[in-house]
């Protein structure tokens, strides 16, 4: 049974209560020596009666509790209590009696009684009398005691004067019996004696034998070898006369012997003390029966001879006043030398004669302890009418009294508790009839209060199939002395239906005699049937599950078969993450054994899963979502996934499990992700045209790039439709060129975003025919180059570095093609794919490579990285190697993984080698980075470049407007400008020009270096000159320094003059820009070897960093430093300069220390 | 001549720096040069000045630096600051800097004198 703690604790609450107001109340009251009977209500019926009560009345508790006084006791009204009690009701006046006969009709039996009580009115908490409390006790015994005692002695003088009487009368026999002759002679007396007559007596011995009683006939046997042996007999026995009366005779003889000692004759007299036997009889069993009376004497009795010396006690005497052993004949005041001189003096005064009693006397023991005492003295008589001594009666009546207290108050909570109280309260008596049953318990069997609770056979109740249990049980209860407690049905008596209850109860004992069960009976049966469908809920549910664990368990097996040789990973989970399934691809992956991780929970085994996106997904695929991931990344093992995360429900539609499948396309990613960051770098789009279906797919670059939604389908129409209204007639032209010549030239056109904004793609492309010719497919780029057209700068856009960039690109479209190899456990090959073959056979031209080793194929692979993983692989690992260099010649770099396979016993038979080139990526990644800094290099520039163009034009803006103002104000009343300011301004202006000029043509040359264009106009002419006259212009404007030609050397060349003349004044700016602290610069011509001459200029300024001195002449370099500050212009000049240069087939060097100066030199061949 | 109105024409270019000063003067304000930060601020420092006029990029140090430092300092901070630009994101970033105004460069004559009157009329109203 299903332990219900409320119930439990209310039933122990009950029975507990109950049992405490019970154990108290019941116990005093039963216990009571007294008689206790409640009477309520004016018409007296029995609440309670306790045992003594129910003694003294010769009633069972089914024939009084409940029924009318004047109902139970019909005798009683003729006898006047009956009024006596209404009385007592009525005015609420307490009635005592001291000994008042009584007589009770006990089974049609009259017993006739004396007994002595109090009629106590009972009244509630407002003083109202609700009825009668009975005390009393029978005084029967007492009285009868006494009457006894007179009887005796009345007895004992009867029967001393019959005795007198019969010996006087002279009943004597005489017999005579002749040994020898075996003749007996009986006198007409003796005849008489055994009521025999005359010719009836044979004269033999065995007649005298036939008479005597069996019993005594061994003591006459016995007597009559005595009599052989001595002369002067006397016995007793008692015969049966021929009437069949019983004589006790007494007989004495004497016998005569012969010389020999023989015996000759007997002669004996035979004496009828029938009467003095019978006295005496009479006299013992009256005294004894005095004894006995007093003995067992319910109350404390004693009597005692006229010394006060003890002649007989009961055992209540002993016992309240704490005395062992024999006391007969012992003093009563040695026993007691502390007893009070008021007892003393009652027991004088009954010797005396005197009869005193108390009903309600108080003292205080030796101890301390408080005594209520009902005590009864009397003298008694002895056979010659004198006083014999005294006879005590007492009582302790302190329980009583306290009982009396404690009756009345817990009376009224014992009622209303016992009828209040949710549960059955129900007594019975030792044959196990129900003496009491509270209203709770009637209401249920559907019983009339004032039901006779004899006639409640709660036995029929009881379910048939409990019936025995109930009362195997309560028989072992009663026996054992236990309280017990039972679930039994009992029948409702108005539906017939039978419910649940328990029941508990406790046996009482009378002594030691068992006299029924008081208990407790409670309604459990809702509770009750709510567990037991819980109970079989529980059992089919078990049932259930297990079964589904069985089935689950062999469906495992069999998937984990099929699951264990795919290379995705698969694995189960239950709705705890813990680890149903899982195939070896999985327990690779997590690095994890099968037994270290099954049935474990997911964080148990891999505690870093624990905040990352897929165990944030299993767990939500345990509340019932399915997950799809194109694309995970799985941190544990840095790999690429695409997952699949699907809850597994069962015939409730409950999920008990999640089925997660990943498949590893780290490779796919990677490259993807490359592409798209390729892309993203370029503005660049990708777009895949399925010609025969009409399916365009764009990257979602390609979306951004059109400023459209990633969702938009994109076929033929709908790409036209974005390209600008005049742009499209050339689209349609190129793509018609393409389907008809197959290929794709490159084209530009416009698009038009739908925000509106108008970009310039650059498209390119690749076709794809069939074998038949027949163009299926088109993939290619698109690339916003917006930004490149709108500057002014043609170079970008037709950079050879762009064409570079769209290889690389190109390539990454084109997959590249993966290495695949298997080799088994002794590194032969197994199988290998097309381009593997084609790596190998550069290592083995000829031959079979299937079947051959790898390491003999190739040796140099042994102790190789390569080759330890390849081992590590068999071992069951997956290993993946990034960025190996080929050990088959070239440089080509790898991406290696090894897969280990499984046959169906779970071995490794083989592992497979998947390779993948990374070279070109390698490559591209250098080159794009390259790109990347030179994008960067390159935004800087142009950022750079229109902010110096800018400047010279602000300024000559500047000028002009203020020039424009002046003039156009001089009609009003503005000041004119000074011719000086008109003139300074317009000097200014034309200084600027100059400036802008020069930046200008420095990015013309640029370019045209750049696009190849760049044509040398030679002339002859004389370096010399050109110096002096380039020193003397720079001299016009910068004035600070001063610049001494060193001419050591003069000769002509045959060389551009214009452009010799550039780099001679991009040598001399350069040494007056960064030598601002000095005032000199160095320039000289000098001779170099056969067929050359050289131009320095040499200056004294701030110098350049050794590491510097290479990056100076790199295209958009410029001398870096905070501390110096950074000088207008391109920072072209020495990279056009040394283009310049070269291409006259002449060097262009520089020599410098920080902080000393910096010498610059170009050389140029000799006209 | 207005001899009491002065304002800082900062520039690397000396070129930029003699226009302007050229077209200020004309416009009867007083005017000085200075082609870097150091410069500025021992005019700064010697002289009560008016309107500052600057370059957003220097040779060497960053104008937006520049400006924030000036607006930070408790002597400079109320001067107003003109900010011109090549760079055409420049504004935005010069505003951010504590510029108070900004022009792109190559500049309409007329703009510029506009905002100068502008700065200096407030002054003279927030100085009554």
């Amino acid at each position: 049974m299903i332990n219900s703690p409320e119930l439990s604790s209310q039933n122990t609450v009950s029975l507990d209560f109950l049992s405490s107001i019970e154990n108290q109340a019941y116990h005093l009251f039963e216990q009571a020596p007294a008689a206790i009977v409640i009477l309520k209500g004016p018409e007296f019926v029995f609440e309670l009666a306790n045992t003594r009560a129910l003694e003294i009345i010769g009633r069972t508790r089914e024939e009084v509790i409940g029924r009318k006084l004047e109902e139970a006791l019909p005798e009683l009204s003729s006898q006047g209590y009956i009024d006596l009690i209404r009385m007592v009701y009525n005015s609420g006046e307490k009635y005592i009696s001291e000994e008042s006969p009584v007589s009770f009709i006990v089974n049609g039996n009259r017993k006739d009684t004396y007994v002595k009580y109090v009629f106590q009115p009972l009244k509630d908490d407002e003083g109202i009398i609700k009825g009668v409390m009975v005390l009393g006790d029978d005084v029967g015994q007492q009285v009868l005691a006494r009457k006894q005692i007179e009887e005796s002695e009345a007895v004992l003088r009867k029967t001393k004067e019959q005795l007198e009487l019969s010996i006087s009368a002279g009943n004597i026999g005489i017999w005579h019996w002749d040994v020898r002759k075996n003749v007996m002679t009986w006198s007409k007396e003796q005849m008489e004696m055994f009521g025999v007559e005359k010719d009836e007596f044979k004269g033999e011995a065995e007649d005298f034998f036939k008479y005597v009683v069996e019993e005594d006939k061994e003591k006459i046997k016995a007597a009559s070898r005595l009599e052989f042996e001595r002369s002067d007999n006397q016995y007793e026995f008692r015969i049966k006369r021929k009437d069949g009366e019983i004589r006790w005779i007494e007989s004495r003889s004497k016998t005569y012997m012969d010389e020999r000692g023989n015996p000759e004759y007997i002669t004996g007299i035979n004496l009828d003390i029938t009467e003095s036997v019978l006295a005496r009889e009479k006299i013992r069993a009256s005294k004894e029966k005095n004894r006995l009376f007093i003995e067992y004497a319910p109350a404390a009795m004693a009597m005692f001879d006229k010394e006060m010396r003890y002649l007989s006690v009961s055992k209540q005497w002993m016992k309240e006043y704490d005395l062992t052993g024999d006391i007969i004949g012992k003093k009563h005041y040695e026993l007691f030398p502390n007893i009070l001189q008021r007892w003393k003096d009652v027991h004088s005064r009954c010797l005396k004669g005197a009869v005193e009693k108390s009903d309600e006397d108080f003292y205080v023991k030796d101890d301390g302890a408080p005594v209520w005492l009902k005590w009864d003295v009397h003298p008694w008589y002895s056979a010659t009418n004198e006083i014999g001594g005294i006879v005590i009666f007492t009582e302790n009546i302190t329980e009583r009294k306290e009982a009396e207290q404690v009756i009345k108050e817990s009376e009224e909570r014992f009622r209303t508790m016992a009828n209040e109280a949710p549960l059955f309260v129900w007594e019975t008596d030792e044959k196990l009839q129900t003496t009491y049953l509270n209203k709770a318990g009637l209401e249920y069997f559907n019983l009339d209060e004032s039901i006779k609770m004899p006639a409640l056979s709660w036995k029929k109740y009881i379910h048939p199939d409990d019936i025995e249990k109930v009362l195997r049980i309560m028989n072992e209860a009663a026996r054992l002395h236990e309280s017990y407690t039972l679930e039994m049905r009992l029948k409702n008596g108005s539906t017939g239906e039978y419910r649940w209850f328990l029941d508990k109860g406790a046996p009482r004992y009378a002594g030691e005699k068992f006299s029924g069960f008081i208990g407790t009976t409670l309604d459990i049966h809702d509770r009750r049937e709510a567990e037991k469908e819980l109970e079989d809920k529980v059992k089919r549910r078990t049932q259930e599950l297990n079964q589904q664990n069985i089935l689950l368990k062999q469906q495992n097996n069999l998937v984990k078969k099929i699951l264990d040789s795919s290379v995705d990973l698969i694995g189960v989970y239950d709705t705890e993450t813990r680890i149903i399934s899982i195939n070896r691809s999985s327990l690779n992956a997590m690095k994890a054994k099968e037994e270290d991780a099954l049935g474990k929970k997911l964080v148990d085994v891999i505690p870093q899963m624990k905040d990352t996106q897929g165990y944030k997904d299993l767990l939500r695929a345990i509340g019932g979502e399915t997950i799809h991931n194109e694309i995970y990344y799985s941190p544990i093992s840095n790999r690429y996934y695409e997952n699949t995360l699907l809850p597994l429900k069962d015939d409730n539609d409950q999920i008990y499990a999640v089925l997660v499948m990943a498949h590893d396309n780290t490779d796919l990613i990677t490259s993807a992700k490359k592409l798209n960051e390729a892309q993203q770098i370029a503005f660049m789009g990708h777009w895949d045209w399925d010609v025969i279906s009409g399916k365009v797919t764009w990257s979602d670059n390609m979306y951004n790039v059109y400023g459209i939604n990633t969702d938009e389908e994109i076929n033929l129409e709908t790409f036209i439709s974005h390209v600008h209204p005049d742009d499209q007639a050339n689209v349609q032209a190129n793509i018609e060129y393409a389907f008809q010549t197959q290929t794709f030239n490159d084209f530009f056109h416009r698009i038009i975003t739908p925000a509106g904004e108008t970009k310039t793609i650059h498209a390119r492309g690749e076709v794809m025919v069939d074998k038949n010719g027949k163009v299926t497919r088109m993939v290619g780029t698109g690339q916003d180059v917006t930004k490149q057209k709108s500057i002014e700068t043609q170079l970008i856009e037709t950079s050879k570095k762009f064409e570079e960039r769209n290889r690389f690109v190109e390539k990454l479209i084109s997959s590249s093609l993966d290495l695949i190899m298997v080799v088994d456990k002794d590194l032969r090959f197994i199988t290998i794919n097309k381009k593997a073959e084609s790596v190998l056979r550069k290592i083995i031209k000829d031959g079979p490579i299937i079947g051959e080793k790898i390491t003999d194929i190739n040796p140099s692979l042994i102790g190789t990285q390569p080759y330890l993983d390849l081992i590590e692989a068999f071992k069951g690992n997956i290993i993946i190697r990034d960025k190996v260099k080929s050990t088959v010649g070239e440089a080509q770099y790898y991406e290696h993984n090894y897969v280990p396979l499984y046959n169906e016993d779970g071995e490794v038979y083989a592992v497979m080698i998947i390779s993948h080139d990374i070279t070109e990526n390698i490559r591209q990644m250098e080159e794009l980075r390259k790109l990347y800094e030179s994008d960067v290099q390159k935004n800087n520039f142009i950022a750079m470049a229109s902010h110096e163009l800018k400047t010279p034009i602000t300024s000559i803006k500047g000028y002009v407007q203020l020039l424009l103002n002046a003039f156009n104000k001089e009609k009003e009343t503005q000041k004119p400008l000074p011719p000086l300011l008109v003139r300074s301004s317009l000097i200014s202006v034309d200084k600027q020009i100059a400036r802008l000029t020069r930046l200008i043509s420095e990015l013309l040359d640029l370019s045209k270096i750049e696009t190849g264009t760049l044509e040398l106009k030679k002339e002859k002419f004389s370096l010399n000159e050109l110096a002096i006259e380039t020193v003397e212009d720079i001299l016009y404007t910068n004035t600070k320094h001063t610049i001494n030609l060193f001419h050591d050397f003069r000769e002509f060349v045959y060389a551009d003059k214009d452009r010799i003349g550039q780099v001679m004044i991009n040598f001399l700016t350069n040494a007056i820009k960064y030598s601002p602290n000095s005032d000199k610069i160095d320039v000289s011509i000098t001779r170099v070897a056969n067929d050359e001459m050289a131009f320095s200029v040499k200056d004294y300024g701030i110098g350049i960093d050794k590491d510097e001195q290479e990056k100076i002449f790199e295209r958009f370099y410029r001398a870096k430093g905070r501390e110096e500050q950074t000088y207008p212009g391109f920072g072209i000049g020495l990279f056009i300069a040394k283009e310049f240069v070269q291409k006259h087939g002449g060097r262009l060097t520089v020599e410098s220390e920080k902080g000393k100066g910096s010498t610059f030199t170009f050389t140029l061949p000799v006209y | 001549m207005n001899n009491e109105v002065l304002i800082l024409v900062l520039d690397d270019d000396p070129d930029i720096c003699a226009m302007l000063k050229l077209v200020l003067e004309y416009h009867g304000y007083g005017a000085e040069e200075a082609e870097g930060e150091e410069k500025a601020k021992a005019v700064l420092s010697a002289r009560k000045v008016d309107l500052i006029i600057m370059d957003m990029l220097l040779s060497g140090a960053d104008g937006t630096d520049i400006c924030r430092r000036l607006k930070q300092d408790e002597q400079t901070l109320s001067i107003p600051i003109l900010m011109f630009s090549a760079h055409p994101n420049a504004q935005k970033i010069c505003m951010q800097a504590g510029a108070d105004d900004f022009i792109a460069k190559p500049f309409e004559m007329n703009e510029l004198m506009e905002k100068v009157v502008f700065f200096l009329e407030r002054k003279k109203v927030q100085q009554d």
